[in-house]
């Protein structure tokens, strides 16, 4: 709205000095000030030359905003660019106001944002008047994995018994936020293998969803958690939940989840679905300005302190960059399309 | 009554938006009842609430009074509000900080009339307290002028 | 008993000398972000997050993950007293859960010049309520955070109807009225992004091309703050109006006593209220505890519990010290049990403590069950800084009532627009949105006219901060009962809490049409 994005303001408004906005300003000015003029121009710029607002999309304490600060803290202390990273907050709209925000900012560098899946889910869904790969790609940073939990006394003990069970009747679930990726997951559960309609209880945050499983809270009785949400309730003596089967092609090989058997092997086939941890920057960035970025982030992922962020949190390490990261947004792109297509999400 | 006659619209363009309410598809799930059922009713309580206090206004006599008790008060709250207007659309412009000594200066002139210096101070220490504080201390930007980065604000 | 050993060996942590220092930082820095509107606890905690990584990493000799945690738990508790100190001097709210004392902390400040008392009652309330929160913390954490996990749809809304019930007829001289500014709120905090089902909801001119609205309609998707508005509503509606009142120059004469005897006056109020200090307390520390929610709802509820005890409850809203310390005392206890999930479960109770679960995070740090047996001088370390904090936060405060009372004394000219600059900058910084600042400046106009025309602006409020909560938790509630509504009946919590919400609601009806009867039976009988 008055968020001005430059140039045409400042060519109508050059020369408008202090006072006259009193009176209402609106002579036409010639050229912007000479002062800006002597920095370098949007275009031939290759390094940031103010402080570069990292936008999240989420509250903060949430997935996103936890792993977007992780990583500013790194490219701070490794002093990975001239320029402070700044993390900022931009959430509501599942996501929507953060994306037009970074959208709005074309061609200046100095704009990143940490996106997930709702980079797609909520562009489609919401008709939002751009794509997700209209942004300029950076890397993706890393792949979160999801698991099919379960509550420690729950008799389904393998994914072909929740199936079962699935089949039998409506089971309730729960999941972070509407048409996102959590009720992604189910919907296609639900279309694969032919269960009766999931009844699925939308909550604010994934931390939630995994203590509304904990206490059977409305009668929820299964989730998809990342593994690092479903830690706190798994581990100590005080077990509360189970992960029945991962979502990926391979079991995990370290960690506390190591030989949880995956759920294709168990009758789901369904192994290429991940929450994505991407950068993306605002659309339009030259190629030297991409490189710019691309570098700071493969240094960001070199770091110890990343590796070991991924191990606590038992991330995939996923780095892809260039033409493989491009391809990987327009596949999902198109997994996110299709399944707000089958079950009628777009309005 | 013209602030109930107001409510009552508002609601009815809030109902009419949420008309969905009555469409038999509801909601993705058995028993939600739908995005557009609570903006419905709630604007529905409001209409008719508003409809209330204007039927009493009209029925209920009234103490015969101009909104305002006098023209010395319309022009005190629009010495407020006006500038008010100016300083947040100046930001666009201005940034925070001119807008903001502008503002500041201007109420110490115009409303206290005080010495220059004293209006110079309240201009420029207010922004430079807010800078100090927002950007140094807390590392968080405000919008800046046409002019950044030719000069630092 | 073991806990007291436990504890006293958190103290012994605590008190290191880079603890303190960390700890005084902290609190300090946290009553600065809670004077400034906007600029919340959750996102002081946020800036400091990097910080906080290099003291975690131990760059700072003999400080440690304790310290960290000691310098952004020390941010909430200063963010928790100091929210107050402009809701009180300048009808803005310091922070989302000092909305609540915009009823009747600035009446007793302004309108009755005792700008003093009204601090020194919020922070004395403020420091029972967090005292009895910790000891509980201390005793309690584990057993009440897995009770508090079976709380589920039913059982919240059941809460937030008792919280309409206790404050229906809030500052109603027309009931009408009231209803329709209740509804108001209702209805703002329905437009925007609807979480259940994913669309969106009264957005104007849907699906227009013309772009400048588009923007301004992707912002409205996030919802309506109804922090910008009641900086609105309050702060600027409130300027506009008294400058009408009483034209240019209306400074009053603000009670010239400070200090002690404001002290003495304060604790003579909270021993004549301590049964509703104690209980407000308790019942903030177990709301607090519900994952999600934090300070503010209780905040609310603690204002209702308060108003629904009084017998003068026609006092509320003018400046009555039980509407100062019921919901002070419940947000304070709310705010240090939101870290008792984040411990215990490693589910935030509220939204700043996500942000300090972000920081366990990022130090390596695992929350959760585990925190307890391998890292106990974490933990402990972090229980015995609550107690620390608080009486430090407390102190501090105190000192600065003689200092922050005499900010009232301001001229006009001055006072003023500094209001205003502290009203806009602090609905911008809020979300780094222009669209909140121009919320600020529509509902100060808007503010001020429902003013002027009688309406009752705290159900508006009340409505707009509680209503998002609570047709979510009706809808996911419908959801899960699959549209039964037996549903909401299906816990013994939730059946007594909704029999507690329709005695409440029922009870002053019942009153009010008796009273009425009485005094019609007196009318008829005087005209015989």
């Amino acid at each position: 709205m008055w968020r001005v994005t430059g140039k045409r303001f400042v060519t109508i408004l050059g020369s408008v000095m202090l006072v006259a906005t009193a009176c209402g300003g609106g002579a036409a000015a010639p050229s912007p000030s000479a002062s800006v003029a002597a920095s370098p121009t949007a275009e031939t710029m290759t390094q940031p030359t103010k402080p570069i607002e990292f936008v999240i999309s989420t509250a903060p304490g949430g997935g996103s905003d936890i792993y977007a600060r992780a990583m500013a803290g790194i490219i701070e202390k490794n002093k990975l660019s001239p320029q402070p990273v700044q993390p900022v907050n931009k959430e509501g709209g599942s996501g929507a106001v953060a994306f037009t925000y970074v959208y709005e900012k074309k061609a200046d560098m100095h704009y990143i944002m940490i996106t997930l899946n709702s980079f797609f889910t909520t562009i489609i869904t919401q008709k939002l008047p751009y794509k997700a790969t209209d942004f300029t790609p950076i890397a993706n940073m890393a792949l979160d994995p999801f698991f099919l939990w379960v509550n420690d006394d729950s008799p389904w003990k393998n994914a072909g018994d929740f199936v079962t069970a699935a089949k039998a009747g409506s089971i309730s679930v729960a999941g972070t936020g509407s048409k996102q990726e959590d009720e992604a997951l189910f919907r296609r559960i639900e279309d694969t293998m032919k269960t009766k309609a999931f009844t699925y209880i939308p909550q604010t945050s994934g931390a939630t969803v995994a203590a509304a499983l904990a206490g059977h809270q409305g009668g929820v009785n299964a989730t998809v958690n990342n593994p690092s949400e479903g830690l706190p309730f798994y581990q100590g003596t005080n077990k509360k939940l189970r992960p029945l089967c991962a979502f990926t092609p391979e079991s995990p090989k370290t960690g506390v989840y190591t030989g949880l058997a995956t759920c294709a092997s168990q009758g789901i086939p369904i192994d290429d679905y991940y929450i994505m941890r991407a950068i993306v920057a605002a659309p339009g960035l030259t190629p030297a300005q991409q490189a710019f970025w691309v570098d700071v982030f493969k240094k960001v992922y070199d770091s110890a302190e990343w590796k070991k962020f991924m191990d606590d949190n038992a991330l995939n390490p996923d780095f892809r960059t260039g033409i493989d990261f491009r391809q990987f947004l327009t596949r999902y792109q198109q997994v996110h399309q299709d399944i707000a297509t089958k079950f009628n999400w777009v309005q | 009554m013209g602030t109930a006659a107001a409510i009552a619209l508002i609601a009815a363009v809030a109902m009419f938006d949420s008309r969905a309410a009555w469409s038999p598809v509801r909601g993705t799930a058995p028993g939600d009842v739908g995005a557009s059922w609570y903006p419905f009713w709630t604007a529905a309580v409001m209409g008719l609430a508003a409809v209330g206090v204007a039927y009493r206004a009209l029925v209920l006599p009234q103490p015969k009074a101009g909104v305002f008790a006098s023209r010395a008060s319309v022009v005190a709250v629009l010495n407020l509000v006006l500038p008010m207007f100016l300083y947040a659309l100046s930001f666009q412009w201005l940034g925070f900080y001119l807008a903001t000594g502008l503002y500041m200066g201007f109420f110490a002139a115009y409303l206290g009339r005080y010495r220059f210096y004293w209006i110079i101070a309240s201009a420029v220490i207010t922004p430079l307290a807010i800078f100090l504080l927002f950007e140094v201390g807390f590392r968080l930007l405000l919008p800046k002028s046409i002019f950044y980065p030719g000069i630092p604000f | 008993m073991e806990v007291f050993g436990l504890l006293a060996g958190g103290f012994a942590t605590a008190l290191q000398p880079i603890n303190i220092a960390f700890l005084f930082v902290g609190v300090t820095l946290g009553l600065v972000i809670g004077v400034l509107p906007g600029l919340g606890g959750t996102s002081g905690v946020a800036i400091l997050l990097p910080i906080s990584v290099v003291i975690a990493r131990g760059d700072i000799a003999g400080a440690d993950t304790t310290t960290a945690v000691i310098l952004l738990a020390g941010i909430y508790w200063g963010a928790l007293f100091g929210g107050v100190i402009t809701s009180i001097l300048f009808n803005i709210p310091g922070e989302p859960w000092s909305v609540v004392l915009l009823f009747d902390g600035f009446p007793l400040a302004k309108r009755k010049g005792k700008p003093g008392l009204a601090l020194t009652s919020s922070f004395l309330a403020s420091f029972v309520g967090a005292f009895i929160a910790t000891v509980l913390f201390t005793l309690f954490a584990k057993e009440i955070a897995d009770r508090a996990l079976a709380f589920g749809p039913p059982e919240l809304f059941a809460v937030f109807v008792l919280s309409f019930a206790t404050l229906v007829g809030l500052g109603a001289e027309s009931p009408l009225k009231a209803l329709a500014m209740l509804a108001m709120g209702l209805l703002l905090a329905a437009i925007g992004f609807d979480t259940i089902t994913g669309s969106q909801r009264l957005i104007p001119f849907a699906g227009s091309e013309f772009e400048p609205l588009r923007n301004i309609q992707i912002n409205l998707l996030a919802g309506v703050g109804f922090v910008p508005v009641t900086i609105g509503l309050f702060g600027i509606g409130e300027i506009l109006a008294s400058a009408e009142e009483q034209g240019i120059g209306y400074m009053e004469k603000i009670s010239a006593k400070l200090g002690f005897k404001d002290l003495l006056e304060a604790l003579g109020a909270l021993r004549k209220r301590w049964f509703l200090v104690v209980s407000n307390s308790l019942i903030g520390f177990l709301f607090g505890v519900l994952p999600g929610h934090g300070a503010t709802a209780a905040s609310f509820l603690g204002y209702g519990l308060a108003r629904q005890y009084a017998k003068n409850k026609e006092d509320f809203g003018k400046g009555e010290i039980s509407g100062i310390m019921g919901p002070q005392a419940t947000a304070d206890a709310a705010g240090v049990a939101s870290l008792v999930p984040m411990v215990t479960l490693g589910v935030p109770g509220s939204p700043t403590s996500a942000v300090i679960m972000a920081g366990l995070f990022v130090w390596g740090l695992q929350p959760g069950p585990l925190l307890f047996t391998e890292h106990s001088t974490f933990v402990w370390g972090l229980i015995a800084s609550i107690y620390l904090g608080h009486f430090l936060t407390f102190i501090l405060c105190l000192l600065a009532v003689p200092l922050l009372a005499s900010i009232m004394r301001v001229p006009y000219a001055i006072i003023t627009p500094f209001i205003v600059v502290i009203s806009i900058i602090g609905s911008y910084s809020l979300n780094n949105s222009m669209l909140d600042v121009a919320f600020t400046v529509i509902f100060g106009l808007v503010g001020y006219w429902l003013r002027k025309m009688k309406y009752p602006l705290a159900p508006l409020v009340v409505a707009l901060v509680l209503g998002d909560s609570t047709e979510r938790e009706l809808r996911k509630t419908l959801i899960a009962g699959a549209g039964n509504p037996a549903f909401f009946f299906s816990s013994t919590l939730s059946t007594v809490v909704m029999i507690l919400a329709a005695i409440v609601l029922i009870l002053p009806l019942v009153g009010a049409v008796r009273g009425r009867l009485r005094r019609a039976g007196v009318a008829a009988d005087d005209t015989d």
